[in-house]
């Protein structure tokens, strides 16, 4: 235990070290460690909803984007916080493991190391990023879904319009302001929906570079050849690292489409293409389906989901 | 008092019967309410389907960038068909759960009333009071049921089975032809013998 612990000390010391001289990868890296240092609920508290906090989320969890929107997201979320602050407060940590079935089972570590901390936090991060795009995801399609109605409608009354009173300049100017400031109050609308999504996207990013970091940490720690037992249970640390580069590629490009469609969506007559636009931004199709299979594997691999 | 013996069972089989007619239909009546918005979402997947299919989409410059998008697109819309399919199978199930039910309980005022056709004159048969119903009557009235049932669910089963991606107009007709089928069966079939037989079961 004692051992254990010096160990991780001396990792957290070469994080530290490491950090300014890594430039970006470093810099979030100490960003990150010092989220361990967020307030912590008192003792007492960690008790609670230790047992909730991780079989509560399943329920919710993969299935609460379509429908339940916001309300079981935030929830989810703020469990999780305490969850995590909880894992990561060494004191309380003693009492997660004996109450967890996995830990009691196979200790494999008495205690995490940081670097599992670390990934194990990002697993969560994925999660809960992934909860919220769904849920944006929804509001956004909303809002494309009025555009796309509005649009319909404006284009039938103008062409009712056009065919009563052909010559009528006057006409026209009138309903032209009203017609774009509803259908702008929509793009803006859409516009900071897609604000939303890129800032996630943003972040989903730099969950995958944090991953690299903590693998580039374990290269420099471990060199060649010498053996590296796996964070949690089977998966080598790269592996993280393989499948964070692989969703948040994903998201990226959907992102990239996403933007096609907000930029493209106002202004196209096509009722086809109208159409498919709106279910591109509903079918999401560069977010691929096995991309769940990676996300529930790396919370099973970390030990979020039970076995 | 030993001559109406028989005509009661057969009576008291059919008290039993009927609540439970009663209960299934509430239970085929919400399940076909809730196909509705599934038929109404496939629909609108096969008009997706069908605006994408329209388009080329390499015709359109802002969507160059993404060559393989309208493959992806298809493929992630046509996973969506399943799942809604997925779903209104488990409707499907419902409806047939239903259906057995109600003959099986139907079989079962059968089985007695024929153990006892013999002991039962057929004047006591036929007879009917303000209240209650001839016994033939309700017979007659839980095998219509028994078949509308049948008939209802084997023209369900069929149209669902007819669903085939590359007939995307009539995946669009769908929820019309599902209210199709309402339509032209004989709607208050259930209510109105549930009516003829309260005051007998109340009896």
């Amino acid at each position: 235990m004692r051992a254990e612990g010096a160990a991780e000390g001396r990792e957290r010391a070469q994080w530290e070290e490491r950090g300014p001289g890594d430039g970006v990868a470093g810099q979030r890296g100490r960003g990150r460690v010092g989220d361990h240092r967020r307030p912590r609920p008192p003792a007492g508290f960690c008790q609670a909803p230790q047992g909730s906090g991780i079989r509560a989320r399943p329920a919710g969890a993969g299935d609460a984007g379509a429908g339940n929107g916001g309300e079981t997201g935030g929830a989810t979320l703020r469990r999780r916080v305490y969850l995590f602050s909880q894992i990561c407060d060494p004191l309380c940590f003693f009492y997660s493991l004996s109450a967890n079935p996995l830990g009691s089972t196979t200790p494999r570590k008495p205690v995490l190391s940081v670097s599992a901390r670390k990934i194990k936090d990002n697993a969560a991060d994925w999660h809960n990023l992934i909860l919220k795009w769904e849920a944006l995801n929804d509001t956004g399609f909303a809002t494309a879904n009025n555009i796309a109605n509005l649009k319909t409608r404006l284009w039938s009354e103008d062409a009712a319009e056009l065919q009563s009173s052909p010559a009528s300049g006057e006409g026209a100017d009138k309903t032209l302001p009203e017609y774009s400031k509803e259908l702008e109050t929509l793009c803006e609308e859409l516009q900071t929906t897609f604000d939303a999504l890129a800032k996630i996207q943003m972040k989903m990013e730099k969950l995958s570079s944090t991953t690299k970091g903590v693998c580039e940490l374990e290269n420099y720690h471990c060199g060649d050849g010498r053996h590296r037992p796996p964070l949690f249970h089977t998966w080598p640390t790269a592996h993280f690292y393989e499948v964070s580069r692989q969703l948040s590629d994903m998201y990226q490009k959907e992102l990239l489409l996403k933007r096609t469609v907000i930029e493209e969506l106002a202004h196209t007559t096509d009722h086809d293409l109208t159409l498919s636009y709106l279910s591109m931004w509903l079918h999401q199709p560069f977010v691929e389906t096995n991309s769940k299979l990676l996300l529930e594997s790396m919370l099973l691999e970390t030990g979020h989901r039970a076995l | 008092m030993t001559q109406d013996q028989p005509l009661l069972a057969v009576h008291e089989a059919l008290r039993k019967c009927f609540p439970v007619v009663e209960e299934q239909q509430g239970l085929w009546q919400s399940t076909l309410r809730d196909s509705q918005p599934l038929l109404a979402s496939l629909s609108n997947l096969a008009e997706q389907l069908q605006a994408a299919h329209n388009l080329r989409f390499e015709d359109v410059p802002p969507l160059r960038a993404f060559p393989d998008l309208k493959e992806r697109l298809r493929r992630k819309q046509l996973a969506a068909g399943d799942t809604v399919l997925d779903k209104l199978g488990e409707r499907l199930a419902t409806l047939l759960k239903v259906r057995d039910t109600v003959s099986r309980h139907v079989e079962q005022v059968l089985e007695i009333y024929e153990q006892h056709a013999d002991s039962i004159g057929i004047d006591a048969l036929l007879q009917a009071s303000v209240v209650s119903p001839s016994v033939a009557d309700m017979l007659e009235w839980l095998q219509d049921i028994e078949r509308h049932y049948r008939n209802s669910y084997l023209k369900r089963k069929y149209l669902l089975s007819s669903i085939q991606w590359g007939d995307l107009a009539n995946i669009q007709a769908l929820p019309k032809a599902w209210d199709q089928i309402s339509e032209d069966e004989h709607q208050s079939l259930v209510q109105d013998t549930l009516l003829n037989v309260s005051f007998f079961l109340e009896e």
